[in-house]
């Protein structure tokens, strides 16, 4: 099985295929690594809860698959960015043919947000998108990654975010996927002193989703904050890894993750804050929330804290339970089926991670795209 | 209007309903009395359709209807309205949209056409009025962070938007200081009709000097076991629970 599994992607590492490759150095570092990697499965401690093997084996061909931008950016191998850490990450600086590199000039402020819409389209289909930015000092910008993946196709995407001095970037990440794809996203920020990072994932649907979302404060006076949603049903799955890591005095963290798991659905937080031992005066809040709407639901859920500096104020927590029969009652009690007082109870309960996105048109987008599918029910306008 | 007969219920292993007859006609304002643990709330629970109580016998019909067969929100939609003696908190719904779902729901099965959003506030605002709320609450949270006078003026707000044909309050005074209860009982009067009746739950007699029952009834250990004109309450007040206690020895 697991020869199986390497060979899949081996065969595009060692094959010459693919051209044009993303800037030399980093696409030939890549290669010559992952050839000593072995491919994740259930035995290493970040993929514990995640299977591989259907990823492993589709057969998938790699495309440019159709991805638009507005503004429109060009496709280029000088901003590269990072290798990365994880196996998939690196797999993407191999094999993606470049990537989408935006800088955000200093002092500059745009309110209008950047969009991307990537699409992977057709069975088979393999796309690799790669978006670097650097916001530079004093910048202001907002960032939207609509993320569509149709048939039995895999999406493995990287973004790279760097939020300099006094930076501040908005991002929101929508995951709209069908029932037999795959997607992977590593999404890695860096960020400078009193720099002020939020990311929002609104993950909709999909058959098979892994995020990586990594923060890392290098700069005193920063915030990171992330939020995300999962409503996976039928057999579908969502896994979030997020790493928080204060490794400077006086920053702060805020991380809310919550779930309702419907039908066979099953999903994994695994939620890692570090605090380093110079971080002194560090607030570090994480919190991951579950709500079984179903018996045959499974959701692995693990908050890590790593604290090595002693003067810090860092709470995390994890709760799974299902809803509060006497608010249920209560809304039956005014004439509400027991189906619409669900829905109502769910649209606040996911209100409040989707309110968390600064972007007043995603949130619009994302609550009505939700309540079309009959999950919640959107407020009206 | 709703017609009780032999009710009886129990939670758990413990029968607290024992053979429960009560009737109420259109118009009329039922008060139940009686001392903690008679059963009060009870009744309040099993009408409301509370699925924690299990009933064991008897019937209860709600304008020509079984209504024990019927589940919480078809009992809603056929007009029976519950005020909670304890209202729940539940963040992250607004008032508003809870209130529009409610209506909705009502109106549909009424076979009406959904209000416009404008006639809608309208409503809002008129019966909002009634019970002093303050407009800002009705965007707030249902009942999140509201005072306990909030809470239950809440409470006959929302009856005043659903229009029940029958409204049972439950200890709706308990926890209100004067002023809220006058305001309370002012909503619940300005809502009496001949078509619609009321049965008031309550501890004390100070409530029914605000709205005023044409009955009186003691329950006491599961069954009705006085029932007398207005004037029983006046008499419960001043000389306690006990002598009833004692008659029914």
């Amino acid at each position: 099985m697991e020869t199986t599994q390497v060979s899949t992607f081996h065969k595009w590492l060692t094959s010459n295929a693919h051209a044009p490759k993303l800037g030399g150095a980093l696409a030939e570092e890549a290669s010559s690594i992952l050839a000593l990697r072995d491919f994740p499965n259930t035995r290493m401690e970040e993929w514990k809860y995640t299977r591989t093997q259907k990823l492993a084996q589709g057969d998938w061909k790699l495309t440019s698959g159709e991805i638009n931008s507005d503004p429109e950016f060009e496709l280029n191998q000088e901003t590269a960015g990072t290798l990365g850490q994880s196996y998939f990450a690196q797999l993407n600086a191999a094999l993606c043919s470049g990537s989408w590199g935006i800088t955000i000039p200093q002092n500059e402020q745009i309110d209008e947000p950047f969009q991307w819409v990537i699409k992977t389209h057709g069975d088979q289909a393999w796309v690799q998108p790669r978006i670097v930015v650097r916001a530079n000092a004093n910048s202001q910008s907002k960032f939207v990654f609509h993320f569509e993946g149709k048939d039995h196709s895999f999406c493995n995407g990287v973004i790279q975010i760097e939020v300099a001095d006094n930076a501040r970037v908005e991002v929101d990440i929508i995951q709209d996927n069908s029932d037999a794809h795959f997607q992977i996203l590593e999404v890695n920020v860096e960020q400078g002193k009193n720099s002020h990072c939020n990311v929002v994932t609104h993950t909709l649907d999909g058959a098979w989703v892994r995020n990586n979302l990594h923060m890392t404060l290098n700069g005193e006076g920063s915030h990171a904050g992330l939020a995300g949603f999962y409503l996976p049903h039928a057999q579908q799955f969502v896994d979030n890894h997020t790493v928080v890591d204060h490794r400077v005095p006086h920053c702060t963290s805020n991380e809310l993750y919550k779930g309702v798991m419907y039908d066979h659905s099953k999903a994994v937080f695994n939620g890692k804050v570090f605090v380093r031992r110079d971080a002194q005066k560090t607030e570090a809040y994480q919190s991951n929330k579950n709500i079984m709407m179903s018996d045959h639901a499974v959701i692995d859920t693990k908050p890590e804290l790593e604290i090595y500096a002693d003067d810090v104020r860092c709470s995390h927590g994890s709760t799974t339970g299902q809803f509060d029969e006497e608010a249920l009652f209560y809304l039956r009690a005014r004439g509400l089926s027991a189906e619409g007082a669900k829905q109502l109870l769910v649209s606040a309960y996911v209100n409040e991670v989707i309110d968390r996105s600064q972007n007043e048109t995603v949130v619009n987008y994302v609550k009505q795209a939700l309540s079309q599918r009959g999950r919640i029910i959107a407020d009206e306008v | 209007m709703i017609e009780i007969k032999n009710l009886q219920a129990s939670i758990g292993e413990k029968q607290i309903l024992k053979g429960l007859n009560l009737t109420v006609k259109p118009g009329e304002v039922h008060a139940i009395m009686g001392p903690n643990g008679s059963g009060k709330s009870t009744l309040a629970s099993v009408l409301a359709g509370r699925e924690d109580y299990e009933v064991t016998g008897g019937e209860v019909v709600f304008n020509g209807k079984n209504l024990l067969e019927l589940a919480p929100e078809e009992r809603s939609r056929e007009g029976l309205f519950l005020a909670f003696q304890y209202p729940v908190e539940i963040p992250g719904v607004s008032n508003m949209n809870f209130l529009k779902a409610a209506v909705g729901e009502m109106r549909k099965h009424c076979g009406l056409d959904p209000l416009s959003a404008k006639d809608f506030l309208a409503l809002v605002k008129e019966r909002s009025a009634l019970v002093e709320l303050d407009g800002q609450l009705a965007h707030r949270a249902v009942n999140e962070g509201f005072s306990g006078g909030e809470k239950k003026r809440n409470e006959v707000f929302q009856m005043a938007m659903l229009e029940p044909k029958l409204a049972i309050l439950d200890e709706t005074d308990s926890g209100l200081d004067i002023d809220a209860l006058r305001i309370v009982a002012q909503g619940v009067n300005a809502m009496r009709s001949p078509e619609r009746s009321f049965l008031v739950i309550t501890h004390y007699q100070r409530l029914l000097d605000y709205i005023v029952p044409d009955v009186v009834h003691v329950l006491y250990k599961g069954q009705i076991v006085k029932t007398g004109p207005k004037e029983l309450a006046l008499e419960l007040e001043e000389k306690g629970y006990d002598w009833i206690k004692e008659t029914v020895a």
